[in-house]
């Protein structure tokens, strides 16, 4: 007596065909699944403790980058405005607006503002915002056109491939030192031919070794 | 190893007692059934499969989440000149028995997270040593004190005083008021004394630390007739003796004193002249490694070898005749010591003897006429005041404080910062006679052994947190300020001094500017002192406050009359007993830094030991004794014994036993507690005489975490540690070849880059003080894994320093060599990481990349210098929140499963890089064990730019790669370590 029966060969080779695909497929799923827009946190509009708009500081009051930024130029380290910066305004602008409630909380009751990253890399990643904006990498390149932005997203995917992609031919979008924080600067000649003029003078180094960002 | 380990797998099975061997056997059966139950029921076993099944799978799905959210809290106001993201460097100062060392602090927005040398500050040079760079995480110890607490329950400031009672003393005059405090320097803290002493003439001050130079105070008072300290100026020395003196592992100046010495090691051609240096020394300490000649006689007898040299150097003789046990115990070292003396009297004016600080007063005193003898004195060294307050004084004698407790007369006892209920001996009983005291106060960082006894126990704040002022030992006064407000409600001294000098409601920030005010002022219009307050405390020195020497007149007779007397009385000889020698340990001093991980984990200098001391033996008396290391002896002194394993030292004087201070913590140490034997359980007071103790075995045995088992170089010297004579260097025929050129395996790769990053180590420099141990472990974030994970050689230090033994096996010379990761060009890790997370970079360095590696360990089995090091565990995972505050923002946090080694401080290098693009470059990087090595041993740099020191050494004469036959191609090289025996005796 057949102690199977004669369709068990063919789930026999169904089950090895599916264990397989497992072992293939489960990583090949992940590393997928890692790099899509709903993991890396790509576009997706971040809550803030104030309705802050980007949009109406850059475009109707034309702040620039640096004024709440200042980081961004000479530190690794972008930076938030603190609470006294925006009572520098907001003491005579809008003093009693119901959205800047919070401000003037934590204005009065010394307390600080808790805001939410909206570009965040991994605690193995060392990134220099100096580094990039001395040598002609603009704010738009990586975060986006924030000026249009209501309530800020993050632009790119801010994958490692993402930033090798400009690391490893960085006269793709480098752009002059005064448009660095210009947000429509497009560039009046081919940019690869103007990329490498820049990279040449500006003396920006194509930097792919590992520890150039984890340490 | 793990024989002596009890196994974990030991069943425990017996939860019930059963009656009969029936009921034994029914209820093993039963229990077995019930543990079997699950698997051997199909049901379950199926279902256990599933959960498997589906727990795998979950955790696969683990990493499936989105990274939670992380927020960003700016400042309200942004403090003036604080830039988020960029490190501030703050000058303060650190004090040890009262004397300062300079150091530079740096402070991520407002928390501070490394600790460097000063090198404005005399006695730090821009060097630090082990105890400055811990000191860093003894501010982030969570087992800290909080607050004011009275018998353990927290009170109040207020209450407080309210029992204190500080305005009622006036009336009183202070009868009955008793301070303890550290032996201090501080200016600020002497002014409040001096008013205290006037509002409250009745009260009583004493100092007290076991580790004050009482002996070099006492010496200079016969030899000078006043209390002056030696000051060493190495660099004009060229012969050196030492008597008994760790003049580089220890002191106020060790820092100082190894720089001047290792400045004349330093030989890079063969004209080039260097010092010599004689150790006479019981113990192995770094500075008897660092000798050319060292000579192991037991402590006591290092008098009659200072005699005999006297004697050998022709000094005039004493009238009458010596008693013949004068010179006795030297006798058979008399050739060693005549040849000594000569090679000084060849150097007069130009050599140097010092006397240990542990060593008598007769000793110091015999010391000071052989070097006016020799023409020394005031040329290599200088006599001046010390710093110390009412150095030489009986306030520095505890007796006083223990008669008075006895006779019942202390009111109310002030302790600031003295943990004397441990750290002292225990002979003087105040650990029983501290609760005779009506009320006492104790300012200390821990709730010790001190604070267990006393009514009130106060938050001390640490150095870091504190304003206070101090001096070195040449007197610089440094400003001490805090870089972070305190973290656990502590205060300082000054806080709890000022009420007493009737400044209750004054800041110790307020009475140290004061003070400097009315010491800078000097007619000086008052914004002009504001300036020099911020100079002082931008350069963290107070100029031209150093204590200038003073001429002295020697008073002979008066030396030899106390040496001969001291000779006419020897101490009865006990048959059986061996001489206890306990010095300060190299790690935690008298205890004090018993609660520092980093200090606890460091390998002592010679033995290698961590986590705990050990009785230390010559291998004669262990073999006299039958033990062997690991072994647990009793050590008894009279009614009062301690426990404590056998480490046999090589070296060490025969008919000695050795136990540093500071171990055998009863409480407050949390994580010392019970680690080790408390030597000064047998101390006998302050008696100058070392103790005797009887040794007995024990029979026990005691697991050792040591670092390093093995020390023989079994004839590598070439391949491993290259050592010579001054002689054989100078000599072209005798000199050695190295680097032989051998076929490499592996293909040399290093790519172009504006720099090339390399070191040079020189070993003639190293003394092994382990400096840059503690330092990589600060800037570097490098977890401590404790005694058991030492023991199973998990540690993981980035740069250790290896010893090897060379010479006679019975008596060798010690030789370190700091060892970390090579950076070969052609590194053998690199091949064998099936994922490339260790590969090179363009310029030069070895990458190790955490986030790729997946724990393999194929490259820590390819590494011929064993220097990388694997996370067993998520050693920072379960840390105190406080404690991470420690950690350096710029290096990642290594998680459990990954390997680590040294990067060359590679956040340091592309820092720089960064700042060198951008044309705002100020120095060359330097790499943390560079930074603070107190011998400038390391050196760093760039090898493309020839001018570099970097190249230069690497490309000298004594350049060598370790290993370098392998092929490796090391980006790091050792200069070969030259001694510079006396051919006399060689």
């Amino acid at each position: 007596m057949n102690l199977f029966p004669s369709y068990a060969n063919q789930i026999y080779w169904v089950a090895i065909g599916a264990i397989g695909l497992a072992i293939v497929g489960t990583p090949t799923a992940l590393i997928v699944w890692a790099r899509t827009p709903y993991a890396t946190g790509q576009g997706d509009p971040v809550e803030q403790p104030v309705k802050f708009d980007h949009r109406h500081h850059v475009r109707d009051d034309a702040v620039t980058c640096e004024y709440c930024h200042g980081g961004a130029m000479n530190s690794p380290m972008a930076g938030i405005p603190s609470t006294s910066l925006c009572m520098n305004c907001h003491s005579q602008v809008w003093p009693s607006s119901p959205e800047l409630e919070p401000v003037r909380r934590s204005w009065f009751e010394d307390e600080p503002i808790r805001w939410t990253r909206v570009n965040t890399l991994p605690d193995f990643v060392f990134f220099d915002h100096s580094a990039h904006t001395t040598h002609g990498v603009g704010c738009v390149t990586c975060h986006g056109r924030v000026d249009l932005m209501g309530q800020v997203y993050q632009e790119h995917p801010l994958t490692m491939r993402w930033c090798l992609d400009c690391h490893r031919e960085p006269e793709k979008y480098l752009r002059p030192l005064d448009k660095v924080t210009d947000m429509e600067w497009t560039p009046d000649r081919p940019q690869l031919e103007l990329g490498r003029e820049l990279r040449e003078r500006l003396g920006v180094r194509s930097l792919t070794n590992c520890t150039a960002c984890h340490r | 190893m793990a024989d002596h380990r009890p196994s974990s797998r030991t069943p425990n099975v017996a939860s019930s007692a059963p009656t009969d061997a029936g009921d034994v056997r029914r209820a093993r059966s039963e229990q077995l059934a019930a543990a079997l139950g699950a698997l051997s029921d199909p049901v379950a076993r199926r279902d256990f499969l599933t959960r498997m099944g589906a727990a795998i799978a979950l955790a696969g799905l683990g990493g499936c989440t989105r990274a939670p959210r992380e927020e960003i809290v700016p400042y309200v106001h942004t403090p003036v000149g604080v830039t988020p993201g960029k490190a501030r460097m703050y000058a303060t100062a650190s004090t040890l028995d009262g004397y300062a060392t300079g150091l530079l602090v740096e402070s991520h927005v407002g928390r501070p997270t490394k600790i460097e040398g000063n090198p404005l500050h005399p006695a730090s040079l821009g060097a630090s040593g082990v105890f400055e760079q811990a000191s860093l995480l003894g501010l982030y110890e969570p087992s800290r004190t909080r607050g004011i607490k009275e018998r353990r329950s927290p009170t109040s400031w207020t209450h407080l005083w309210h029992v204190l009672g500080a305005s009622r003393w006036t009336k009183e005059g202070g009868a009955g008021l008793w301070f303890l405090l550290e032996p201090t320097s501080s200016p600020t803290a002497l002014a409040l004394l001096d008013r205290i002493r006037e509002r409250l003439p009745r009260a009583t001050i004493l100092f007290h630390s076991p580790t004050s130079p009482r002996h070099v105070w006492e010496g200079a008072r016969i030899a000078f007739g006043r209390v002056l300290e030696p000051r060493y100026s190495l660099e004009r020395a060229d012969v050196i003796v030492s008597l008994d003196a760790d003049f580089l592992g220890s002191g106020p100046a060790m820092l100082r004193l190894a720089r001047e010495f290792a400045d004349r090691r330093d030989v890079q051609g063969p004209n080039d002249t260097m010092n010599r240096l004689y150790v006479v020394e019981p113990l192995y300490t770094i500075t008897g490694a660092s000798a050319d000649h060292r000579l192991r006689v037991r402590a006591c007898d290092v008098l009659a070898v200072a005699a005999l040299l006297a004697k050998e150097l022709g000094l005039p003789k004493p009238p009458g005749a010596a008693p013949p046990n004068l010179t006795e115990a030297a006798v058979p070292h008399e050739k060693w010591i005549a040849a000594v003396a000569r090679d000084l009297l060849a150097h007069r004016g130009r050599s140097l003897v010092i006397a240990g600080d542990a060593q008598p007063p007769e000793v110091h005193a015999l010391v000071h006429v052989m070097n006016a003898y020799l023409g020394n004195l005031g040329v290599t060294v200088t006599m001046a005041p010390s710093p110390i307050a009412e150095a030489g004084e009986p306030s520095h004698e505890l007796g006083r404080l223990a008669d008075a407790l006895g006779a019942g007369e202390v009111d109310t006892l002030v302790i600031c910062g003295t943990n004397v209920a441990y750290a002292s001996p225990t002979e003087r009983g105040l650990g029983t006679l501290l609760p005779r005291a009506g009320k006492s106060v104790y300012l200390g960082m821990f709730e010790d052994e001190t604070a267990e006894l006393c009514t009130f126990t106060v938050a001390q704040a640490h150095p870091l947190e504190s304003w206070g002022d101090a001096r070195a030992f040449d007197g610089t006064v440094s400003i001490i300020q805090p870089l972070i407000s305190p973290l656990f409600e502590g205060r300082t001294e000054l806080d709890l001094l000022a009420p007493f000098a009737g400044r209750p409601e004054t800041s110790s920030w307020d009475l140290v500017r004061e003070r400097f005010r009315s010491d800078a002022a000097r007619g000086r219009p008052a914004p002009e002192v504001e300036r020099a307050w911020r100079e002082a405390l931008k350069r963290g020195i107070v100029e031209d406050t150093a204590i200038p020497p003073v001429t002295v007149t020697l008073d002979v007779p008066a030396v030899f009359d106390r040496v001969l007397g001291r000779a006419k009385s020897p101490p009865p000889p006990t048959p059986g007993a061996f001489e206890l020698v306990s010095r300060p340990d190299p790690r935690v001093h008298d205890g004090r830094y018993a609660n520092n991980a980093w200090l606890l984990e460091l390998p002592a200098p010679i033995t290698k030991l961590t986590w705990t001391n050990a009785a230390t033996l010559s291998p004669a008396t262990a073999a006299k004794l039958g033990v062997a290391t690991g072994d647990e002896v009793e050590l008894r002194s009279g009614v009062r014994s301690v426990r404590a394993p056998v480490f046999v030292v090589r070296g060490q004087a025969d008919d000695t036993v050795g136990l540093t201070l500071g171990w055998g913590r009863r409480r407050g140490a949390d994580l010392a507690r019970g680690r080790g034997a408390d030597a000064f359980a047998l101390l006998t007071g302050p008696s100058s005489q070392s103790p005797s103790v009887e040794i007995r075995k024990t029979g026990a045995k005691r697991d050792l975490p040591i670092t390093q088992t093995h020390h023989e170089l079994h004839g590598r010297d070439e391949d491993i540690l290259q050592h010579a004579t001054l002689a054989e260097l100078r000599d072209p025929g005798a000199r050695r070849h190295h680097d032989k050129k051998r076929l490499a395996l592996y293909r040399k790769e290093p790519g172009p880059s504006r720099w090339q990053w390399a070191m040079a180590i020189d070993l003639s420099r190293c003394t092994g003080c382990g400096a840059c141990v503690v330092a990589c472990q600060a800037e570097n974030n490098v977890p401590t894994v404790g005694p058991d994970g030492v023991y199973l050689s998990r540690e993981m230090h980035w740069l250790r320093i290896d010893t090897y033994a060379v010479g006679a096996p019975d008596d060798p010379q010690v030789a370190v060599q700091p060892m970390l990761c090579q950076h070969c060009e052609m590194a053998p890790c690199e091949y064998v990481c099936p994922v490339n997370a260790t590969v090179h970079s363009h310029d030069g360095l070895n990458e190790m990349v955490y986030n790729r590696c997946v724990g393999t360990r194929f490259c820590s089995n390819n590494c011929p210098y064993k220097v990388r090091r694997f996370n067993w565990f998520d050693y920072h995972e379960h840390e105190p929140e406080v404690r991470s505050l420690a950690h350096n923002p710029d290096v990642t946090v290594r998680q459990r499963g990954v390997m680590e080694k040294c990067t060359f401080c590679v956040q340091r290098l592309r820092e720089f890089e960064i700042a060198a693009d951008q044309g705002r470059a100020k120095a060359p990087p330097q790499t943390a064990c560079q930074q603070t090595c107190p011998t400038r041993a390391i050196v760093f740099g760039d090898i493309q730019d020839e001018g570099s020191l970097v190249s230069r050494l690497q490309n000298g004469d004594r350049a060598y790669g370790a290993l370098a036959n392998l092929g490796t191609e090391p980006r790091v090289r050792y200069l070969a370590r030259i001694r510079n025996p006396n051919p006399e005796l060689a």
